[in-house]
């Protein structure tokens, strides 16, 4: 038996080793990956907006304050390598202690399907960072519920740190790990039910309540579900691209490999391969494999419904009804949970054929050798940032020079072409990324926040957003913009769609030309003021003081009893 | 029976091999340079 050192060594060091061939393009030069959702900046300025306190949507609450207090001190670029590459480390050890008793080619196998696979791919290539962190905090959380099932009064500390940090990430993340934690911990002891709410619920009061206090939000649902519903990647159809891990709706980030039939139903192989081996994986924790299987059940289900016939306007229909139920409309990140019951049940298979091995039949051992390389096999394009597709850009200096005039003068900026909140920029080689404006700047930022599909537009969520479009078809739109208490007008050059708006031109750069509107006339306290009232923001201070408090009296307790990073049962 | 063995795991690997290979020579992803009318359009194409 591996010495439980040298175990932990071994985990960490080949989930550097994904980490490094994954990300690796990321890490051998300077610069930032800018595609898809995947924003980061030198110097995120600080904004109430982050914490959840502007009245919008929190998308991105904590996680950006936490991003924002982060690159005060590092930067931005130090810290998106930090999170890209603690997240697979941290992941991949996390799947290594759930099979911990496994030997070593049983724990990689787990690793490697884990961090190399359609999901990590896909939301890898569509940019989204803390949805793909939210997912690796999830091994985390099936520890956190062995321990709750074993002594819930001690196992509470761990469910309270892992579901934490999981609802930091992202508000679909948070709520994947709370319902992880109920499929996998609550028995008929009534303390693990007990654990499980208070823990579920005092970890996601980070984005539960700026979420419920939102004050300008209006969640559209109408066509959205089957917009964002799961794909049939390959001829093989929808069903064997979910069981494999991929399915997502945005097939233009697909690999080739999974376009291929084949391919597709060979993945299909190591699906069943890995749902065979389940039990064999967790045979020491009695009854967790069928709490697996239905956390794996569940997610497919979850993913698969949207993209099934009458799926999407059952879940609309649900959702006219329960708003919260909108946070499903992209069904297939919440496959998450299935990738991590296949990497747990990989091990078991690559165990289960180990034991096969006898004299006549070393040749198993190649089989045990195909359960940990398949994932790879299977898609190599993942390698090296997606086979060298997703390389690195940096800002051009004039980013900072506008960020300093907006700092000296600050007023609410209006982010032009109004067109969407992609951008496609010369210096990032055309790649689409949400624009960084929001980020990059100080003071309140506006963007259309509109998301333009192929056949229909689905509304801004944030009402300030529709002041600003009746602004700019106004006949003077510099006198509209005013009126709704703009005072700069950002123009992002060489993208199409711009409205030309009169005011004085403070910067006029390649790249950027800032217009301040005020030498035009008064710039109102208008519609636009961000902000929520100070009933509010003592209700959001006081979830955010409540999911804090919860992860660090959890991680407090937890570093006292001893730590699965220790490989200590 | 070994020899059995490595035929099946040889061929089921060199044919993931092979057909994942071909279809990454014939591919790419939409991460190159898109059309504004691409870009805007947050599109499944």
């Amino acid at each position: 038996m591996t010495r439980p050192g040298r175990a932990t060594t071994v985990d960490v060091a080949w989930s550097a080793g994904i980490a490094l061939v994954v990300l690796g393009p990321l890490l051998v030069g300077p610069g930032y990956w800018l595609f898809g959702d995947m924003v980061f900046v030198p110097h995120q300025p600080w904004k109430p907006a982050w914490l959840g306190l502007d009245g919008a949507l929190p998308r991105a609450v904590p996680m950006d304050a936490l991003v924002s207090v982060a690159t005060q001190v590092v930067p931005g670029s130090w810290v998106q390598r930090a999170l890209l590459v603690g997240g697979f480390v941290l992941g991949g050890l996390g799947v290594a202690r759930v099979v911990r008793d496994h030997a070593w080619y049983a724990r990689a196998a787990a690793i490697t399907l884990l961090l190399w696979n359609p999901w990590v791919y896909e939301r890898l290539l569509i940019g989204q960072w803390a949805i793909l962190l939210g997912y690796l905090v999830l091994p985390w959380v099936v520890l956190a519920a062995r321990r709750v099932r074993d002594d819930p009064r001690r196992g509470w500390a761990q469910a309270a740190v892992a579901v934490g940090v999981a609802a930091v990430c992202s508000p679909s993340s948070g709520v994947m790990a709370v319902v992880a934690l109920a499929v996998l911990a609550v028995t008929r002891d009534r303390r693990t039910w007990l654990v499980t709410a208070t823990v579920g619920v005092a970890a996601n009061l980070t984005w539960l309540v700026p979420a419920l206090t939102a004050e300008t939000v209006d969640v559209a649902t109408d066509g959205v579900f089957e917009g964002f519903a799961a794909r049939a990647e390959s001829g093989a159809g929808l069903l064997p691209s979910l069981l494999s891990l991929g399915g997502i709706w945005k097939t233009s980030v697909l690999p080739e490999a999974r376009t291929s039939t084949i391919l597709v139903l060979l993945s299909c192989l190591l699906t069943v391969a890995a749902a065979a081996g389940l039990r064999r994986a967790v045979r020491n924790h009695p009854g967790e494999w069928r709490r697996l299987a239905a956390l794996g059940l569940g997610a497919l289900v979850v993913a698969a419904l949207p993209a099934v016939p009458g799926g999407a306007g059952l879940v609309e229909d649900l959702a006219e009804r329960l708003p919260g139920l909108a946070l499903l409309r992209d069904s297939h990140r919440f496959l998450a949970p299935l990738g991590v019951v296949l990497a747990t049940g990989a091990a078991g298979a690559a165990t289960a054929a180990r034991e096969q091995v006898r004299p006549g039949r070393e040749a198993l051992w190649s089989v045990v050798g195909l359960i940990v390389a398949a994932p790879v096999l299977l898609l190599p394009v993942l390698a090296w940032g997606a086979g060298g597709e997703l390389e690195r850009s940096s800002y051009p200096r004039e980013w900072d020079e506008v960020a300093d005039l907006l700092a000296d003068a600050p007023g609410t900026v209006v982010v032009l072409p109004w067109t969407g909140s992609y951008r496609g920029y010369g210096w990032n080689d055309g790649r689409a990324v949400l624009d960084p404006a929001p980020r990059y700047l100080p003071g309140e930022v506006l963007v259309d926040d509109r998301v333009l599909l192929d056949d229909q537009v689905v509304p801004a969520e944030d009402p300030r957003v529709e002041v600003v479009r009746r602004a700019l078809a106004a006949d003077d739109p510099a006198e509209a913009l005013r009126a709704a208490g703009v005072r700069w007008v950002l123009v992002e050059k060489g993208l199409a769609g711009v409205v030309a708006v009169a005011g004085e031109t403070v910067h006029d750069g390649d790249g950027l030309a800032l217009v301040d509107l005020e030498p035009g006339g008064e710039v109102s306290a208008g519609p636009l003021d961000g902000g929520t009232g100070s009933g509010t923001t003592v209700l959001v201070v006081v979830g955010h003081a409540l999911s804090g408090v919860c992860v660090l009296l959890g991680f407090g307790a937890t570093i006292r009893r001893g730590s699965d990073l220790r490989h200590v049962t | 029976m070994n020899l059995i063995i490595s035929s099946i795991v040889g061929a089921l690997a060199a044919g993931a091999v092979a057909i994942g290979g071909v279809q990454a020579y014939q591919g790419s992803t939409d991460q190159k340079p898109v059309s504004d009318a691409e870009l805007y359009t947050y599109s499944s194409e």
